[in-house]
């Protein structure tokens, strides 16, 4: 594993994160043999290698799918386990007016002003009404 | 003076100290509905039930090992209460695996020589004072802003995964509940034993798809304990000795999103563990008490602990197979879907099993009953922890 010898850097990963998606950014990490990883974190699980900050395309494939109705008038709300298509995993909301599928592709919004800020996903293909 | 150290031995499942610790003692209190009372004190009470059970007094205890729905420190808080003389307090909390871990920990102390008897207590009053899931499980900024309900929406997502893979229907799942509440119907202390019929399933309110209400566990009170000490004192005590034979855990992540394999849990390897320690295997185990937070539990777990093979879980639970007279018996108490479940269920596999073993279950006592293995799970999915559990005959 790669010993931390330099200085920390002024704030932890999850600051970091939290500070791009304020700024528009949706980022994730990856060594430098190309694994992602997500949730950020200070070393890679497992071997601890280094990281590094990538943006996210945003892109996703649906890979598992619950929907929780909600009392009346509220409509059920989605949530969803995504690939992404930079080989990482999230857990996230799915904002779509229709039934959501395993295999799905969605793509993500930023909810910039929330707190704390945090993504959200959309169908990617326009969806019949 | 010379201090020699001695070589580690090479890591090993079948380090794990077979036979050399019993459960002496169990009992359960509360279950159901415990208006009146506190947590601390209904862990307090089937705390001094197991002990009277055993034949024993508080002044034998000299390891403490619980954890209390909200109060983190629990452990000192159950010490102080009981006003037991405790060489070592377990506080772990992984969840409702947490007491399956104390067992292996107390066992692993007892054989080494630390301590002579530990007593594993817990007790809830969630439905009489919160009247919902009190759950441990806190969201990182990851997953909490997305408002979900969790824990359910974890293991529904797993379930969505499960019937996507492998064809796993509402009316397999349902044959899990159905099954549970067959056993409740034979057990005077289970919460919920009126009829319920695969209509009554399907027609259950949804909560998170693919799961309904009938797929939950239940919201109740309850508390339970055992005491566990040396086998060769539990031979002089009041009860025939339950044998710890083997047990054996592992964990693969915290939130379930990071799970490796929805559809794959640990409990393959500490089943896996489990079964090596004891040198028995899923064949020979004449029940199987789990932890059924949700039906997808029972598919997963006894795919992962080697009852069928991965994808047949569905399958392997339709048609009352694991109901009352079915091939396998499985949470013979009706588990928590339809006896007990007060937040952490874990502790209440290992008392069904020791009454079942004790040949002391009543109604629903199995013709043979001599091996058990218990199952544990904590978070959502996240951490496993199985036991095996004998009669002296299996030793």
């Amino acid at each position: 594993m790669d010993t931390p010898q330099d200085d920390p850097p002024p704030q932890g990963p999850e600051a970091e994160y939290l500070a791009a998606l304020r700024d528009g950014r949706f980022c994730y990490q990856r060594t430098a043999t190309g694994r992602a990883v997500f949730p950020p974190r200070l070393a890679a699980p497992g071997d601890g290698a280094a990281l590094e900050w990538a943006q996210s395309a945003g892109r996703g494939t649906v890979h598992a799918v619950t929907e929780q109705p909600q009392k009346p008038p509220a409509p059920a709300r989605v949530f969803a386990i995504l690939d992404m298509d930079e080989g990482f995993r999230l857990f996230s909301r799915v904002d779509a007016t229709g039934p959501v599928q395993i295999g799905q592709r969605l793509i993500a919004r930023i909810a910039t002003e929330a707190d704390p800020p945090h993504v959200y996903f959309v169908p990617e293909a326009p969806q019949d009404v | 003076m010379s201090i020699s150290f001695r070589k580690p031995r090479k890591m090993s499942d079948h380090a794990f100290p077979r036979a050399a610790c019993a459960i002496a003692g169990a009992a359960t209190f509360g279950i159901g509905e415990c208006p009146g009372y506190s947590a601390l004190e209904m862990t307090a009470r089937a705390g001094l039930l197991a002990l009277q059970d055993a034949g024993l007094g508080l002044a034998d205890v000299d390891g403490l090992f619980t954890c209390l729905p909200q109060d983190l420190l629990g452990g000192l808080a159950v010490a102080e209460y009981l006003g037991v003389p405790a060489r070592f307090v377990d506080n772990n909390r992984t969840g409702g695996s947490s007491f399956l871990n104390h067992l292996m920990t107390a066992c692993f102390m007892i054989s080494a020589g630390y301590m002579k008897t530990a007593l594993i207590c817990y007790g809830s009053n969630q439905k009489s004072a919160a009247g919902r899931l009190v759950s441990a499980l806190r969201g990182s900024v990851y997953e909490a802003p997305h408002g979900a309900r969790m824990p359910v929406a974890g293991y529904a997502l797993a379930a969505s995964r499960h019937m996507h893979l492998y064809g796993t229907t509402r009316e397999q799942l349902g044959a899990v509940a159905l099954a549970a509440r067959d056993w409740a119907r034979l057990n005077p202390e289970a919460f919920r034993r009126e009829e319920m019929v695969l209509d009554d399933y399907m027609s259950s309110r949804m909560i998170s798809t693919p799961l309904s209400v009938a797929d939950c566990c239940l919201v109740t009170d309850g508390a339970a304990a055992i005491v566990v000490t040396a086998l060769d004192r539990a031979r002089d005590l009041a009860q025939r000795p339950v044998a710890v034979l083997g047990a054996g855990a592992e964990t693969t992540h915290k939130e379930i999103a990071s799970m490796p394999d929805l559809c794959t849990t640990g409990a393959r390897l500490s089943g896996q563990r489990a079964y090596a320690a004891a040198g028995y295997g899923p064949g020979d185990m004449d029940m199987v008490q789990l932890y059924d937070a949700f039906t997808i539990n029972t598919v997963l777990f006894l795919e992962d602990l080697g009852f069928c093979p991965k994808g047949e879980g569905g399958r392997f639970v339709a048609d009352g197979a694991i109901a009352p007279g079915g091939a396998l018996a499985v949470n013979t108490n009706g588990g928590g879907l339809s006896c007990v479940h007060p937040g952490m269920y874990g502790l209440f596999t290992l008392v069904e099993a020791a009454r079942q073993i004790r040949g002391q279950a009543g109604a629903r006592q199995l013709g043979k009953a001599d091996l058990a293995i218990c199952h544990g799970n904590g978070g959502v999915l996240s951490s496993q922890t199985s036991v095996i559990l004998g009669s002296p005959d299996t030793i």
